[in-house]
């Protein structure tokens, strides 16, 4: 009897403690799904601006560069069981610094897109600590330096030092 | 639903993991910064032996780097990587390559939030040497969809 007892204590303790480690393990997958979702439509979105924007440079390179990381980040969802943003193809719900590159010419343009790196930069630092899978930290990490590089490039063609911090 | 049911799985996974032993824990936090902190203070000698303005630059800029990495309690001692043959700034990037790397192993293994958004703001910044070094070793400047010191 007490064997019996014994066990079903055993059970139901285990169970308690699958509980207990399941909400916070969902909780944080659901963040993680959540901030990579978010990312994944930022980089269609810098792809649909970038395919768009008229900046006398290298714009079209940076929009496949962007498309590429979407793809990137989708994979990472589709292992998540988690929908895949669908592809931008127009300007609703396009943030603000996006919406500022298309509207700009010239010079402006550059300064515009130089703002919406930044944004891009700091949406994946804010991600990367909502991360948990060493995979998609790697990832996101790797996706902020793509946008620095981005940033560097846009720097380049506005006659800005492409290391400083201005805009 | 989805999310509590795959939870449910995964802390019984865990369950069954636990059972059969543990998975092997990654070194500590100043183990796995070592290579990052060898790389940066090796790219600091490369840039102050390059000289010039883009030598001092990225000189100061590594140290920096290499004191950041000290104060998130970096091992000293690691084996730095080799900046190979060429021209200095070649060497440089050989090496901005091979921080790069360091750096994406580690970052998706510290424990420490922190350290984590360091080796993040690192790549971020080796992204940017990189792009400005292959301008100036006469190759392109055109950026990379995955900076993580394997793209070409």
């Amino acid at each position: 009897m007490s064997e019996r007892i014994s066990r079903r204590a055993v059970l139901a303790g285990a169970a308690a403690l699958a509980l207990t480690r399941a909400a916070p393990a969902a909780a944080r997958s659901r963040d993680e799904g959540a901030a990579l979702t978010a990312l994944a439509l930022a980089e269609q979105q810098a792809a649909y601006v970038y395919r768009t924007a008229e900046l006398g440079g290298h714009e079209r390179v940076l929009a496949g560069q962007d498309a590429e990381r979407a793809r990137a980040l989708a994979v990472l969802l589709e292992a998540l069981g988690l929908a895949i943003p669908e592809p931008v193809g127009d300007r609703d719900g396009l943030p603000e610094a996006a919406l500022a590159v298309l509207d700009a010419r010239g010079a402006a343009g550059l300064r515009a897109a130089i703002a919406y790196e930044q944004t891009l930069i700091d949406a994946c630092a804010a991600a990367l600590a909502r991360l948990e899978e060493p995979n998609a930290i790697r990832t996101v990490a790797t996706v902020m330096a793509g946008h620095a590089q981005h940033q560097a490039l846009l720097r380049q063609e506005a006659g800005i030092d492409p290391l400083s911090s201005a805009a | 639903m989805v999310g509590t049911r795959r939870g449910l799985l995964l802390a019984g996974a865990g369950l069954v993991v636990a059972g059969c032993g543990a998975p092997e824990e990654p070194p500590p936090d100043a183990e796995l910064l070592a290579p990052s902190l060898a790389a940066a203070l090796a790219l600091a000698d490369a840039y102050e032996r390059a000289g010039g303005r883009i030598g001092r630059e990225l000189g100061a800029r590594e140290r920096g780097h290499a004191e950041r990495l000290r104060g998130a309690g970096a091992r000293a001692g690691a084996r730095a990587p080799a900046a190979g043959a060429g021209a200095p700034l070649e060497g440089a990037l050989r090496l901005e390559q091979a921080a790069l790397r360091a750096h994406v192993r580690a970052i998706g293994l510290v424990r420490a939030l922190p350290t984590r958004t360091l080796l993040a703001e690192l790549m971020a910044d080796g992204a940017r040497h990189t792009l400005v070094l292959r301008d100036k070793v006469g190759g392109s400047s055109i950026p990379s969809a995955f900076p993580d010191g394997r793209d070409v």
